[in-house]
C-alpha cells in the first residue's frame, strides 16, 4: 500500500491530466455520434449546439427552466427546476471543481492553446492582484444575468416590459463554447450575425467578439476564460462540502509561493492562505498542479471521502521539477 | 360587406360548404381561423392549445378541407358523420380525441401534456361511385417545454406507424440532426414517405402545396419517398423580416388500386386511398443572418486584442536601471 501511495504521490499528474482531458474531450465533443448522452445537467461545457455532444452543459437547461411564468414555478416547472439542480448538485458534490480542470472541453482547448504558445516561445501574461480581484467578479455578474434574463423574458420584472425573446438564452448567445465546439465537428453554422432585430444583432455580434477575445486571451493568459465562467461560480457552491477536496496543512507551509507560480488561473491565496484547511477557491479548477509543485511533505493534499489520494512530497517535487524547467 | 352579399355567402355555404365531397382533401391544421386566433395560444412549432385552470393543455387541430393551406375551409367538412379519431400519445398509449363543433369551430381536441410527438389521425371509410374511399388525415403534434427537460429526446424523435389501424399514411422523414427545437425552414429538403399497410408504396402521387399556392407534384420512388425542397414563400423588405413568421404547407398523397368487394353492404370496384399531412416552416436563416459578417468580426477581434495586449505589455516595461549598493551606506 505504501509503495502504491508513494508511486502516486511521486507521479506526474499533469501528464495523466493531459490524456484524461483528451478522453473527456472526445466523449463530450463526439460522444453524441456514438449515441452517448451522459446527462443533461453536466457541470461542464458539453455544448448542445454541437451536434456530436455527448451530454448537455447545465447552463443551457437552467436558462430554459428559468424561462417560465411565475405560476409555473409552483407547478411542474418548479419541480423540474429543482430536480435539474439536484442532479447538477450531485455532480458538483462528487467531483467539485475537477469538472473544470479535467473534463471541460473549453478548458481543454485553452490548455492546448497554452501549449501552442509555449511552442512558439511567447511569454504568458499574469494579472496584477487588483486586476485579478476585479475581473473575477465578472463570473458572478454573468451568473446573475443568466438567471435574471430568462425570468425577465417570461415575466415582467419590477413592472418593466418583458425582455425580447431574441436575448434568450442569454449566456449561450455569448458563450464561446457555442461557436468553438461545433467547429471540431466541422460545423461552422454558429458563426453568424443575426440581423433580424437589434437585440438579435447585438447578442450574436457579442458572441463573435467574446469568441475572438477567447482565442487571443487564452493564447496570452492561461485559462483566460475560466476567470469569467459562470459555471465555475455555480460549482463553487458545492466545493466547500464536496467529497473531492484540496487540503492544506498550514503548519507545513513555508510560503515559498511555488503553488501560486504554477497555478494557471493565478490564485494567490493558495500560497497566502495559512488559516483554512480546505483550500479550494472559487477560481480553482482542481488541476492539482499546485500539489505537484509544493516541495513540502504532505503540505498540500487531495482527498476523496476524506481519504488522501494525492499529496505533495519532496521526492515528487524533485522528480517533477528539478529534472525539467516546467514553470513557463 | 353589404347585407345582401352576406346572405348570398350564407346560402352558398349552406348548400356547398357543409360537407366535403370525396374529391376534396380533409386535413388537420394547427392554424386557427383568423377571427379567433387571438384567443388561442400558440406553443412551439405553432401548435395551438387551450389551457385549463389546472394548467393542463388541450391541443387543438382544426379539421379543414381543400388543397391549399390558406384557402381551405374551416367548415364542418368530414365526409362521414362519425370519422374515427385515433390519437397516440408519446408513450405509445391510445388516448381520447374529441371532434366537436363549438366556440373554436370544427375541431379535434385531445389532452397533450406529455413530452414528445402525438400522432393524430382522422380516419374515414365510405363508398362513393363504386369506389371505396379510405381517407387518412394525419398530424404530428409536438408537445415540448424546455423547462421539462430533454431526457430521451432522440428516442422520442423516432417515427411510429400503426399498420393495423391506419392502412395509409404519409410520414415526414426527419431532417439531419432534427430534434424538438428544430423548425423546418425554407430551403430545407424534406422527404415524405408514403406507407400502405406499413410498407413503402411506389408510384403514389404526392403533392406539396404551400401557403402562396406553390405546388409540386411527384411520384414516390421505390422506397415510398418523395423529396421536396421547401421553397421560400416569404419575401418582405429586409427591415420587415420576421424570422418567426410561420408558413404552412400541405402534403397530399393518393393511390388507387383495382379491387372489388363490398363495404357495409355497398359494392365497390376499386379502392382509393387519400392521405394528408399538414406542416409548417419558417424563413431560412440565410435571409437574416450573415456568416461572412460573423467571420469578419471574429477574425478582426483576435488581432485587435493581441495588439492591445502588446501595447499594454510595452507600456508596462520599465527602463533598465542599475542599482549599486555600497557596504558603507
Ligand atoms: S508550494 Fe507548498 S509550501 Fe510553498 S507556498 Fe504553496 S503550499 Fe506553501
Ligand atoms: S489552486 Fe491549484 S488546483 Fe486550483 S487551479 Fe490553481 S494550481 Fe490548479
Amino acid at each position: 500500500m505504501k509503495k502504491i501511495r508513494a508511486f502516486i504521490n511521486n507521479s506526474n499528474i499533469s501528464k495523466f491530466r493531459f490524456y484524461f482531458q483528451i478522453a473527456a474531450f472526445v466523449l463530450f465533443v463526439y460522444g453524441g455520434y456514438f449515441y452517448v448522452t451522459i446527462s443533461e445537467k453536466l457541470p461542464t461545457f458539453a455544448c448542445p449546439f454541437n451536434k456530436g455532444s455527448g451530454g448537455t452543459c447545465y447552463l443551457m437547461p437552467l436558462q430554459h427552466q428559468l424561462h417560465m411564468t411565475w405560476s409555473r414555478f409552483i407547478g411542474p416547472g418548479g419541480i423540474h427546476l429543482l430536480k435539474g439542480f439536484l442532479v447538477f448538485a450531485c455532480f458538483g458534490l462528487v467531483f467539485s471543481k475537477a469538472w473544470c480542470g479535467y473534463l471541460c472541453p473549453l478548458g481543454t482547448i485553452q490548455d492546448w492553446i497554452t501549449k501552442l504558445r509555449k511552442v512558439l516561445h511567447i511569454r504568458f501574461s499574469k494579472y496584477g492582484e487588483t486586476t485579478f480581484k476585479g475581473l473575477k467578479k465578472i463570473k458572478y455578474i454573468l451568473l446573475f444575468l443568466l438567471i435574471i434574463i430568462p425570468l425577465g423574458v417570461s415575466n415582467s420584472l419590477l413592472w418593466l416590459p418583458k425582455f425580447s425573446h431574441d436575448i434568450f438564452p442569454p449566456f449561450c448567445k455569448i458563450c464561446p463554447g457555442r461557436i468553438v465546439l461545433p467547429l471540431f465537428t466541422g460545423d461552422t453554422s454558429q458563426i453568424y450575425i443575426d440581423f433580424s432585430t437589434k437585440t438579435a444583432m447585438t447578442m450574436t455580434a457579442l458572441g463573435m467578439i467574446v469568441t475572438g477575445i477567447f482565442f487571443t486571451g487564452s493564447f496570452f493568459k492561461k485559462r483566460f476564460f475560466c476567470l469569467f465562467c459562470p459555471m465555475s461560480a455555480l460549482l463553487y457552491i458545492f466545493s466547500k462540502v464536496a467529497i473531492l477536496r484540496l487540503n492544506k496543512n498550514v503548519a507545513k507551509c513555508t510560503r515559498c509561493g511555488n503553488c501560486y507560480r504554477v497555478c494557471d488561473v493565478g490564485i494567490k491565496e493558495i500560497a497566502d492562505d495559512v488559516i483554512n484547511k480546505n483550500i479550494v477557491k472559487d477560481d480553482c479548477m482542481l488541476c492539482l498542479k499546485c500539489v505537484e509543485a509544493c516541495p513540502e511533505e504532505g503540505c498540500l493534499e487531495v482527498s476523496f471521502f476524506n481519504i488522501p489520494v494525492f499529496m505533495s512530497t519532496e521526492t515528487g517535487f524533485f522528480k517533477r521539477y528539478c529534472l525539467r524547467n516546467e514553470i513557463k | 360587406m353589404r347585407l345582401k352579399d352576406r346572405i348570398l355567402i350564407a346560402i352558398f355555404l349552406l348548400f356547398f360548404a357543409e360537407g366535403a365531397s370525396a374529391s376534396e382533401n380533409i386535413w388537420l391544421s394547427n392554424t386557427p381561423p383568423k377571427k379567433i386566433s387571438k384567443k388561442i395560444r400558440h406553443g412551439m412549432h405553432g401548435v395551438s392549445f387551450i389551457k385549463g385552470n389546472d394548467g393542463r393543455e388541450k391541443k387543438i387541430l382544426w379539421i379543414r378541407s381543400g388543397s391549399f393551406p390558406v384557402e381551405s375551409q374551416y367548415a364542418n367538412c368530414t365526409n362521414t358523420k362519425n370519422p374515427v379519431i385515433f390519437v397516440c400519445s408519446p408513450d405509445g398509449k391510445l388516448i381520447k380525441g374529441n371532434v366537436s363543433h363549438g366556440l373554436w369551430g370544427h375541431v379535434l381536441t385531445f389532452e397533450g401534456n406529455m413530452e414528445g410527438f402525438y400522432n393524430v389521425y382522422l380516419f374515414e371509410r365510405f363508398v362513393e361511385e363504386e369506389t371505396l374511399n379510405i381517407v387518412v388525415a394525419k398530424a404530428e403534434v409536438l408537445s415540448h417545454k424546455c423547462s421539462n427537460g430533454h431526457a430521451g429526446m432522440r428516442k422520442k424523435m423516432l417515427h411510429r406507424t400503426f399498420n393495423e389501424e391506419i392502412p395509409f399514411e404519409i410520414v415526414r422523414e426527419r431532417i439531419p440532426g432534427e430534434d424538438f427545437h428544430t423548425f423546418l425552414s425554407s430551403g430545407d429538403d424534406v422527404t415524405f414517405k408514403v406507407l400502405l399497410k406499413g410498407a413503402p408504396l411506389e408510384y403514389s402521387k404526392v403533392m406539396l402545396s404551400t401557403q402562396k399556392r406553390w405546388v409540386n407534384n411527384l411520384k414516390t420512388d421505390i422506397n415510398g419517398g418523395a423529396a421536396f425542397q421547401l421553397v421560400g414563400d416569404y419575401y418582405p423588405r429586409f427591415k420587415e423580416i420576421n424570422k418567426r413568421n410561420i408558413h404552412n404547407f400541405l402534403v397530399t398523397a393518393e393511390y388507387t388500386v383495382k379491387k372489388s368487394g363490398s363495404y357495409q353492404g355497398i359494392p365497390y370496384e376499386r379502392i382509393h386511398y387519400a392521405g394528408t399531412l399538414g406542416g409548417s416552416y419558417i424563413p431560412s436563416k440565410t435571409m437574416y443572418t450573415s456568416y461572412l459578417y460573423g467571420l469578419i468580426l471574429l477574425i478582426f477581434v483576435m488581432p485587435a486584442v493581441a495588439t492591445l495586449i502588446y501595447f499594454y505589455r510595452e507600456h508596462r516595461k520599465r527602463p533598465y536601471k542599475e542599482y549599486a549598493f555600497r557596504e558603507k551606506d
